[in-house]
């Protein structure tokens, strides 16, 4: 089990590393130099030279590279090009909306998808299989925006339960914060739900054709009794593969969800920096986010690890 | 003991049971009984209706299937019970035990998790009692406690611990019957005589009624008391063991007798045969020559640059085949003679030592030439798996034909595509169809003939009636004779299975721990072995017992 830990972890420290380097150089190849975009057209050359030797952009690159790194390490991300102040503090506010957002999503897209799956498979072909299975057709081909616009149609000017947008701020109270994520996290949710569906029935459709659901059954299980003892556990597999990927997707990929509730978060942020060529926020998002995969890839192997015990024992 | 029927009927009854899936018929008026402490053996080819009959008993069949007739099992009738009655019935009266073990247990829970579910699901017991009545009954079959823990996982046993496993969960809670269905098909001659024995054991110190389903007459002819025969879901024959086996009545069950006899009988005319027409050919240099061959596997990586001690399937193997000769390799599975194949093939890297094909050195050290090539093929076990079932047998068969110098022209192949169909008992026209529109055996005859479509001198056939019903697999060796005799093939011929070997093979090596511990020519391996594993491996197969020449 521990080998099988410790090997996962090199294999993703090194994706870290490799990713750090195709970033650093990825920025540095993009034209435009931060210091003459921060000092606008009209600016003196020696002027310039002087703030892109206060900014460290005349050491090499080797040099920046490295500095960049070991700041990183520290908790220092630099200093926003365009608003001055360290990244570090602007990263940390967008992320205490996106990271519970991407929570409170997955959170209702696996409390939807389980069950949903579970009675899908073990009704297959039946009436209740191709109902859920329609929904979730819908589900993959609306497009989550006009979820969400209907969502605030619905429960925010009609009904009035919820804002129509804006996020509270954790100070105003964890209640008032989560109902200001509910409508967002709901339009997220839905779409990811459907495919999460999809996943959970056809993996336990595969696992319910297997020897061992026989034995199972010859024991004196009855059907549901195999599905949740046996099935449910063999099929985990490929579902926890599809939510490690939505939740990666789910911090940095609700940009669009993000501007229909005018919501302040890390999409949002990225997708400023890059108008406005505030390239060492950009570079600290994208490392951010890649952090944030790797880990969320090592949680991922960990269940691996602990539903199926063949990895557990693997030595090779 | 739980069930309780009434005195003078037998515990288990079928009466002419029917059963139709999806509206296709899949049994006819099945009518069997078995009663406590007896063992009745259902037999049949692949196909019979056996499995299903196992399954309608179990009332475990799949969706759309229609059963009639009564199945009556301690004084009740199972169609008309509740599906939680029959939960209630199933594990805990009767047991049943599958094919496959690899595959037969869950591999995400534990031994002790999977036995004890059992109990735990039918009797009234704490967890700790469930768990001391599990290491009982591992201990019964023969998985004692401190080598065996009940924390051990199902991929960390062999295939007959696994079996082991699947047996101590279905008479964890002491069932009055019991149903084997092939219980032994897929494990080597060995695990397969101490399962077998395990199975007999049990059924005499419980008492128990117990159904074994085989396609191996050999194995019920030890065990059971009475058998059934079946064919195309009917019962052709029935009755005392020691009667239809000194007398069978119906044709088809002479047919299969005659066909399990044919594979174990020795002809050893045939083999002198073989070895004049080779006599003929009076080449000095062996076909194939193997010398000190030694094939390693890395061991487990131990840090970035090193590895841990490698494993050695093949240590230091010495032999050679002549023109015309049939050499064995007999070996349970794990002994190494996979990876043998597949160094003879070009497939492996050797470690040490060399292949000489026609004194042509072979190694994948380097490209293998076509010359080489063309002179050995190979029959793999699987006549499921090893064709693409998107191409039709013309394509399939006429595949090898790029090896040769010269490509033959779109006519020229369909020409040879024929007549090679036709040396392996198949029409012309089969060339036109898809593999999925052939039987096993038709489809390990065109694995024959792909091989054969160059004219090679060594065909390597890989367990390649292994998965073939008796009666098919005396037809396919006899196919392989009289190939052998009219073309002088000489064949090298990788088993487990000792009575299939003994038929077809002129010499045999016996292969353990990838060492070669015993060769010589078959009849006297066969009469006279003189290594140990060699006599184990005798014993161990089940073979026919002599009703005939006793009643007789």
């Amino acid at each position: 089990m521990l080998h099988y830990l410790f090997r996962r972890s090199v294999a993703l420290l090194a994706t870290l590393v490799v990713a750090s380097l195709i970033v650093f150089l990825v920025i540095e190849v993009v034209p435009g130099d931060p210091a003459s975009y921060m000092l606008g057209m009209n600016a003196q050359p020696d002027t310039v030279a002087a703030l892109r030797a206060e900014l460290g952009l005349d050491q090499s690159r080797t040099l920046r590279y490295l500095h960049w790194v070991s700041g990183m390490l520290h908790g220092d991300f630099g200093r926003s090009y365009t608003y001055r102040t360290p990244v570090a503090d602007m990263v940390a506010d967008r992320l205490w909306v996106s990271l519970p957002l991407a929570i409170y999503a997955l959170t209702l897209s696996t409390l939807i998808a389980f069950p949903a799956g579970i009675w899908a498979a073990s009704r297959r072909g039946r009436l209740a299989d191709s109902a859920v299975m329609g929904f979730t057709q819908l589900g993959i081909a609306v497009p989550n925006f006009w979820f969400a616009l209907l969502l605030v149609m619905l429960f925010a000017i009609q009904l009035g339960w919820f804002s129509a947008g804006g996020f509270a701020g954790w100070d105003s109270g964890v209640l008032a914060s989560l109902k200001s994520l509910t409508l967002p996290a709901v339009s997220l949710a839905l779409p990811q739900a459907a495919i999460l569906t999809r996943v959970m029935r056809s993996s336990l459709l595969d696992v319910l054709h297997d020897d061992f659901m026989r034995t199972a059954r010859a024991k004196g299980l009855s059907a549901r009794q195999a599905l949740l003892r046996h099935a449910l556990r063999n099929a985990m597999i490929p579902v926890l593969t599809i939510m490690g990927l939505q939740f990666s997707f789910l911090i940095a990929g609700a940009i669009i969800i993000e501007n229909v509730f005018f919501l302040p978060g890390l999409g949002r942020l990225i997708f400023q920096s890059i108008a406005q060529r505030d390239l060492i926020v950009v570079e600290s998002v994208v490392m951010l986010l890649v952090f944030a995969v790797v880990m969320v890839t090592f949680l991922v192997d960990v269940a691996y690890a602990w539903v199926d015990p063949r990895l557990r024992h693997q030595r090779r | 003991m739980n069930a309780k029927h009434a005195p003078g009927c037998p515990l288990l009854q079928l009466d002419r049971v029917s059963l139709a899936i999806h509206d296709t018929p899949i049994l006819h008026e099945i009518s069997l009984s078995v009663d406590t402490g007896q063992t009745l053996g259902i037999i049949g080819e692949s196909g019979s209706g056996k499995s299903m009959t196992a399954l309608s008993i179990m009332q475990l069949l799949p969706r759309g299937a229609h059963l009639s007739g009564g199945i009556r099992f301690a004084g009740q009738q199972l169609q008309q019970l509740s599906e939680q009655r029959l939960c209630d019935l199933r594990g805990s009266d009767i047991g049943m035990i599958f094919q496959e073990p690899m595959t037969a247990l869950n591999p995400v829970k534990s031994i002790g998790d999977q036995v004890s579910e059992s109990i735990r699901l039918h009797r009234r017991v704490t967890r700790d009692e469930s768990l001391e009545m599990t290491a009982h009954t591992l201990e019964r079959v023969g998985l004692p406690n401190p080598a065996f823990p009940l924390d051990r996982y199902p991929h960390e046993l062999s295939g007959g611990q696994r079996q082991r496993v699947v047996i101590a969960i279905a008479i964890a809670c002491q069932p009055a019957l019991l149903i084997a269905d092939e219980p032994t098909t897929a494990l080597d001659v060995t695990t397969q005589a101490g399962i077998l024995e395990l199975l007999r054991s049990l059924q005499q110190e419980e008492g128990l009624a117990l159904i074994l389903i085989t396609h191996d007459l050999a194995v019920v002819s030890n065990m059971a008391d009475d058998i059934v025969v079946m064919r195309n879901g009917r019962v052709v024959e029935s009755g005392v063991m020691s009667r239809v086996f000194s007398q069978p009545a119906h044709p088809y069950t002479r047919t299969l007798f005659e066909a399990s006899a044919l594979t174990q009988v020795p002809r050893h005319d045939d083999a002198r045969a073989r070895r004049a027409h080779r006599g003929r050919g009076g080449r000095a240099t062996p076909l194939l020559r193997v010398e000190n061959l030694v094939c390693e596997y890395p061991g487990s990586r131990r840090g970035l640059f090193r590895h841990g001690p490698g494993f050695r399937a093949v240590d230091d193997v010495t032999f050679s085949i002549a023109h015309g000769e049939s050499v064995a390799l007999v070996g349970e599975s794990g002994c190494g003679k996979s990876t043998l194949t597949r160094a003879l093939l070009g497939l492996m890297k050797l470690h040490a030592g060399r292949i000489e094909l026609d004194g042509e050195s072979v190694s994948a050290a380097r490209e293998v030439s076509r010359q080489a090539r063309r002179q050995m093929q190979v029959v793999f076990q699987d006549p499921y798996g090893s064709f693409n079932p998107r191409h039709r047998v013309l394509r399939l068969v006429s595949e090898p034909l790029h090896v040769l110098p010269h490509r033959p022209s779109r006519t020229d192949r369909r020409a040879r595509v024929s007549s090679v169909l036709e040396s392996v008992g198949l029409q012309a026209t089969d060339a036109d169809k898809y593999i999925h529109e052939f039987s096993g055996g038709q489809r390990q005859r065109i694995a024959i003939a792909r091989a054969l479509i160059i004219e090679p001198s060594l065909i390597i056939l890989d367990e390649a009636v292994s998965a073939l019903d008796v009666s098919v697999r005396a037809q396919v060796l006899q196919l392989l004779d009289d190939l052998a005799r009219g073309q002088g093939l000489a064949y090298l011929f990788i088993s487990h299975d000792l009575s299939v070997v003994q038929r077809i093979s002129d010499q045999v090596l016996v292969m353990r721990h990838g060492r070669i511990v015993e060769q010589g020519s078959t009849r006297s391996v066969f009469d006279n072995p003189a290594h140990e594993y060699t006599r184990q491996l005798l014993a161990a197969a089940p073979r026919l017992n002599d009703f005939g020449e006793s009643t007789a």
